[in-house]
């Protein structure tokens, strides 16, 4: 992201120019609305968070002393706008995640029903992955991740951000970070493997 | 020359080992694993799907009415605060 470039668009809006509005949102709306729709789940609040961070930056802008950059704090002001959005929605009670994730035997072998842990749907057709089951299975396990886990898998695996940007956005360590990430993707794919995976041994 | 466990494998490497974040001696090591463990391999498999899938069925894109109504809301703003 032009930072230098950048800064000179936003002391031009603040000058009322509309052009550079208008490049400044070409730039960053949707990707600000992308971030928060995928922390807050939700249209309106996505919106909210959007404007809420452009007011920021143009009120901001001169306490931004261009350690990082200007896209990383963007980035940092929309994450923290999101999630004190979503905060005040929910009751966050952290829910342990333990029993959402592989288990292992004393040996190391992972435990399960042996279908279930041979089970591969990789090669699953595309139209059947993208089914609208599929992507209503994935939204609402996605929901149902604790806030801080689901911020940066969408960071990561949605904004494609690398785990050090991550964190420098979230200010934690990249240690933490990596776990949590790592941890949202293995409980998706205990759902995924679930609900895609072959049937189990039983009968319904 | 380290044997691997499924454990280690799945909890310790496998993130890093996507991210091609390890060094040449660990790759061989998980890689002789995976070889001989197809339960891993599905594991593997599964796990890189979930991420590609999360990429592609996540992002919501902004609507297009909702541009208009931020653009018309910031030009209002910084009208009043120039004021």
């Amino acid at each position: 992201m032009e930072t230098e470039a950048d800064l000179q668009l936003v002391e031009r809006v603040r000058t009322g120019d509309a052009a550079a509005l208008e490049t400044l949102m070409d730039r960053y709306a949707s990707r600000i609305y992308r971030l928060a729709h995928g922390i807050t789940r939700n249209e309106a609040d996505a919106e909210e968070v959007v404007q809420d961070v452009f007011l920021t930056v143009f009120r901001k802008i001169h306490s931004f002393e261009g350690r990082a950059a200007l896209g990383s704090w963007i980035y940092r002001v929309a994450t923290n706008t999101a999630l004190i959005k979503r905060r005040g929605k929910r009751a966050e009670i952290e829910v342990s995640l333990d029993s959402q994730l592989p288990s292992f035997l004393s040996d190391g072998h992972r435990a399960g029903d042996p279908a279930f842990i041979l089970a591969d749907w990789s090669r699953t057709p595309e139209t059947d992955l993208l089914s609208r089951e599929t992507r209503e299975i994935l939204h609402r396990a996605i929901d149902a991740l604790p806030d801080r886990y689901r911020t940066v898998l969408v960071l990561r695996d949605v904004e494609g951000l690398s785990n050090e940007e991550v964190a420098e956005v979230v200010g934690e360590s990249l240690a933490a970070v990596k776990s949590r990430l790592h941890r949202a993707r293995m409980v998706l794919r205990e759902e995924l493997t679930r609900r895609l995976g072959p049937p189990l041994g039983r009968a319904d | 020359m380290a044997r691997v466990t499924c454990k280690q494998f799945i909890l310790d490497f496998l993130a890093d080992y996507l991210d091609a974040q390890l060094g040449p001696e660990v790759v061989a090591d998980l890689e002789r694993h995976l070889a001989i463990c197809p339960p891993c391999v599905a594991y593997m498999n599964t796990y890189k799907r979930t991420r590609e899938l999360v990429g592609r069925t996540v992002p919501t894109e902004m609507p297009q009415e909702m541009k208009a109504i931020l653009r018309k809301f910031l030009l209002e703003q910084l009208a009043k605060e120039k004021s």
